[in-house]
Formats: structure tokens, sequence, C-alpha cells
């Protein structure tokens, strides 16, 4: 297992979350924040396209294309997203249109006649960029269909306007991210560090080099015990050492009197090892550190001095 | 810029390379060649008017079903041709740009004096061959009598109407008065069913406007005329006529005469009429319009 440390793994993972929230957010620009600029503008267009197209019935009946044509070039002069406008008659064939030049074969048959009276949009790909097509019946289909082309290439350069926002929010966020993820990295991984170097000196016996305690988060309180783990071992150390010690004295103070001890069954003596018959207070004494104190027993007292203390008396040894 | 413009499909593409590209050829808006946006005139061709009475939007509606029907049983492809005035109307008859045209009286009898503006049938509409002009008020207007309009804002329909124009500037002309002289200020519609609006809308104070006009919107749409209330009926007049441009061949003209005439025969044609609030086309003799010349010729004689 390869090691990763804490700020690496920080870095990462605000390189992969900050790239993934651009991602996201160009997408939703490119998708959502798209279609509805885009339906803004085909709900925009119908309204323009509907507003002509009932003002265009008259003049088209009637034949004064011109003042159609005028009508058109006033709309364009106006709305800056309109790039083309033009009427077609119930045959298919162009009344009048917004071009220089003619209207291509093309354009013309982008949109299919229909026999229903609804409108109809599509999105078309010219050779000046990308166009809403918008079709408009005249009168019910009866006198031909107008058709509106608005430009999408305003929306092109909002949603570029909108993803080059991103892609800065996002690199600020990364740049910001980073200088902050090295700071609180350091700040994390500085007592790690010292509790590391403190574990591996305890480890090797060295409990002289306690963890520096300056922070009140998980990482201090892992250092705080540490250090009171450190202490309680050094305490338990020390009171062993001492007990050790006190048991060695103890020890060496004791004197131990064991085997068969020959003791006269009269008078109590006790043969000493080079044969000498001892009282056994003296030998005790020689032999242990206890000491004798001289006292009667109730029993011997009795005794001895039957007429103080009669049948029934007793007495305290002194 | 190219790497700018390009952002954000770049991202889209590695994220979606199979989903979001929607391939597409990229269709040529314009041709070199200028179009004229002009037809060539169509040969062997009925060029049927039908302006000057109402919009060319209510006029569609209303006609075009008659003229679809005449195609059919002529067997001659006819055009619908609209304009927004009686005067155009008019000079494309005489210059030979129309065949048959929907006019109205006054037209009538001037395209008859001009240019022998021939009739070939006219209307019978609620049993009769006449029409009035109605001078018609908002519905809360305390106006009793035309008179009561003095100062007021007036619409008439075509400067050439009968029924828009001709009929009021009379009936004022009988009062020693003109348009100028009574209204605060008039206008111009071009339209009868843009009168009866400006009135319902109280944009204008009165109007004067075809009494065949203002019965088929009532009823067939009487939240039109709701607004409204007739003020004065005028005299009867001859009903505006179908007329043919004096040049029309015989054959053809005998042809369009025969179908017109006998469309209350043909269950089909009976339909389209019924739409239109038409009994049937019946013939008319030039004379019935003599009421019309009469009144021209008497404002013609009155000081201005």
């Amino acid at each position: 297992m390869p090691f990763r440390s804490i700020r690496r793994k920080f870095l990462v993972s605000l390189v992969a979350a900050t790239s993934f929230f651009a991602l996201a957010m160009i997408v939703f620009a490119e998708t959502v924040i798209r279609r509805m600029l885009v339906t803004h503008l085909q709900e925009k267009g119908l309204a323009i396209a509907r507003t002509v197209a009932a003002d265009s019935v008259n003049p088209i009946i009637t034949e004064h294309y011109f003042e159609v044509a005028m009508a058109f070039h006033d709309l364009r002069e106006a709305e800056e997203d309109v790039l083309y406008a033009f009427v077609l008659d119930e045959n298919g064939r162009e009344l009048v249109h917004t071009f220089a030049g003619g209207l291509s074969t093309e354009l013309k048959g982008a949109q299919p006649r229909r026999a229903a009276n609804g409108t109809r949009t599509i999105e078309l790909q010219t050779d000046r960029g990308p166009v809403l097509d918008i079709s408009v019946p005249l009168l019910h289909g009866q006198i031909g269909w107008l058709r509106l082309g608005l430009s999408t290439a305003r929306i092109r350069h909002q949603v570029n306007g909108i993803v080059l926002l991103i892609v800065l929010f996002a690199a600020a966020t990364f740049a910001v991210g980073v200088a902050a993820a090295v700071g609180f990295a350091r700040v994390i991984t500085r007592p790690l560090l010292s509790l590391t170097r403190a574990a591996e000196a305890f480890g090797r016996g060295d409990t002289s080099q306690p963890v520096v305690i300056d922070s009140q988060d998980e990482v201090g309180k892992l250092a705080g015990v540490f250090n009171a783990m450190v202490a309680s071992r050094l305490s338990v150390e020390e009171e062993r050492e001492v007990l050790i010690e006190e048991l060695r004295r103890t020890l060496g103070e004791v004197k131990t009197l064991r085997g068969f001890l020959p003791i006269c069954s009269s008078c109590k003596k006790i043969r000493s090892d080079q044969g000498y018959w001892q009282q056994i207070e003296s030998y005790i004494r020689d032999h242990s550190q206890a000491e004798f104190s001289h006292g009667l027993c109730p029993d011997c007292a009795r005794t001895l001095y039957p007429e103080i203390l009669g049948p029934g008396g007793g007495s305290h040894g002194t | 810029m190219a790497s700018r413009r390009h952002l954000g499909w770049w991202v889209a593409l590695i994220l979606f390379s199979a989903g979001c590209a929607r391939p597409e050829a990229t269709i040529t808006l314009e041709t070199d060649a200028a179009s004229s946006g002009e037809a060539a005139p169509e040969t062997g061709v009925l060029r049927f008017a039908v302006g000057g009475m109402i919009t060319p939007k209510e006029g569609m509606a209303y006609y075009r079903d008659f003229l679809r029907y005449i195609q059919e049983k002529t067997g001659v492809k006819v055009a619908y041709v609209d304009r927004e005035g009686y005067a155009e109307i008019n000079e494309m008859l005489r210059t030979g740009q129309l065949e048959v045209a929907f006019v109205c009286s006054g037209p009538y009898v001037d395209g008859h004096r001009e240019f022998g503006l021939e009739l070939l049938a006219a209307p019978q509409a609620y049993g009769v061959t006449v029409y009035h002009s109605y001078i018609i008020v908002p519905k809360a207007s305390p106006a009793v009598t035309f008179a009561d309009l003095r100062g007021k804002r007036f619409a008439f329909a075509d400067p050439l109407s009968n029924s828009g124009k001709l009929v009021p500037t009379y009936m004022l002309a009988k009062m020693g008065e003109t348009p100028e002289s009574f209204f605060k200020e008039f206008v111009f519609t071009r339209a009868h069913d843009r009168s009866i609006k400006a009135v319902a809308q109280e944009v204008v104070d009165g109007a004067a406007v075809d009494s065949l006009i203002w019965e088929y919107l009532n009823a067939v749409d009487p939240e039109r005329t709701a607004k409204t209330r007739i003020l004065e009926k005028s005299p009867p007049y001859a009903i505006p006529p179908i007329v043919v441009a004096p040049g029309l061949a015989a054959e053809l003209k005998t042809k369009v005469r025969e179908v017109v005439l006998g469309a209350h025969l043909d269950p089909k044609g009976r339909a389209v009429l019924a739409k239109m609030k038409i009994d049937r086309f019946v013939s008319i003799d030039d004379r019935a319009y003599d009421s019309v010349r009469e009144m021209q010729a008497w404002i013609a004689k009155q000081p201005r």
C-alpha cells in the first residue's frame, strides 16, 4: 500500500470536487440554460411572428407586398435577432422576403407546408449560423405562411460567457481551495507529525518528548490522550520501580527460619548448629529480627501468684 | 476567441459524445440571383375582385368559397383579387387587369359612365335587391337623430362608396351641410366592417355603413355589432352588383352569368350563398341605379 499523505489526499479531493462542480455547471449551462434561452427566444419569436402575420394578412391579400417588405425591414432593424422574414403563398410561391438576393430553395423547403393551422419552429444550421425558423399560417394557411428566422448566435455567445465565468470561478475556487487545503493540511498534519515522532521516541524508550498541544480539535485531543497515556505509563513505571526497590530491601532484611529445630521437651531450650542449648528467646533473637518483651500469661500468673489473682484472676503482659 | 466560442461544446462533446450533438446539414439562406417575388401573369384566368366593401381578411372568408364555386362550375381558373378601395378596382377594370368584380353601387355608376362598366348580376338578400346606408352610433350614445352628430367624429367607408360616403353626404347636403362643416373630424376606414369596429370601440362617434355588411356581421358574429346602435336608415338603393369589364369575351361573360344566376338552384351553390346571407343572384337593370345617379348629380350641384 503506497503512502498517501493527507495533504495529497486533500489536493486530489479538491481537484476532483472542483472539476466535477465545474463540469456539472458547464453541462448545466450547455443544456438547461441554453434550452431556457432558446425557449425564451422561441416564445418571443412566436409573438413577433403572430403579430407580423396578423398585420400582413390584409396587404398580402391586396397584393401590397411593398408594405409587407417595409414592415419586414423595420422589424429587422428593431429586432437584432431577426435574420430574415418571408411569405410563401398557399402554393409555396414566394411573395415577399428580406433577402437582397433570392430566397434559397433549401430554406424554402426546410419547413414543409402543412394543412394544420398551427405554428411550427425548427432549428436550422445555416451558412449564417444556427437559426430558429418559425412558421406561422396566414389566415389559417389560406393565403400562405409567414416564416421568420431568428439567429441563436446571441444565445451561443451568452452560453459561452456563462461557461467562461464558470471556468474562471472554478479556477479561482481551485486556487483558493489549494491554498486553504495546504494550510489546513499543515495545521492537521503538524501535531500528527509531532505525535508520530513522540510515539517513535516512546517506542525507543525515550519519554522525554511530550507532544505539544496547541489545538482543541480531534488531533489535539489525540495528542492529549497520548501525553496522558505516556504520563500514566511513566507513573506506573515509577511506582513499580519503588515497589521493586522496597521488596528488594525487605527481602534483604528478612532472616528465614527453616528446617527442623531440636528443642527440649522440658525446658524448651533449642540446640544450635554448634551443639549449644540456648534459651528459645535468645535463639530466635539471634536468628531473626524479632525482639521479646516479657510478661505473664493468665494461667502462669495464677500459678505463680495464686494469693493475688485467685483461681479466676487474670493479668496482662507488660 | 475560437476556443472560447467552442469551449462549452468541447465539454459537452466529451460528456455526451453520442447524445448531445445533432449533426445537421448546413443550408444556404440566400441565392445570388434576386427573385422578383412577382409571378408571371397567368393566362386563361378570370380575375375576380372583391375589395372595397370589407377588410381583405373578412372578404377572404366571405367571398372565397363563392369564387371557388364559380371556378368549379365554369371550368375557368378564377384568381382572387382584393384591393382596399373602389378607385383602384375601377381602374383595374378599366385597364383590363380585371375581368369581374363585386363593386358598390356608386363605383358601378362611375365606371359605367366613365368606361362602360357592365352589370352582370346583383345579389338578392332578405328578399330584396336593395340595401340601405345605416348611420350607426355607439350603443350608449345620446344621439337620437343624425343631426345630433354635429361636431362629432365620424367615419366614412370608401370615398366612392354609396352607402359609406355618398348617402350620408347627400343627407348632410339636404341639411345644408357638408362633412367638413358638420363634423368635428371625419375619417375613411376603407371598409364597412372597420367602420363598425371603430364605432363599437368608440374611436368615432358615428359611421355610415352598408346595411348588408352590418346585417351579415350581426347574424354571424353578433358581438361585433352588439356595441353599436342603428341611428337612422337611408332610403333603399339598388344593391351593389357584380360587374364585368367592357372587354370581357361574350362567351365567358355568358358562362359566368349562367353560373351566378343559377347558383341557388344547385345544393352546393345554395350552401355558398347561405354562408354569404344571399338568397340568390338576379339580373338587374342599369336603371335601378338611377337613384344613385340622381343623388350624385344633386350633390354635385350644391355650392361648396
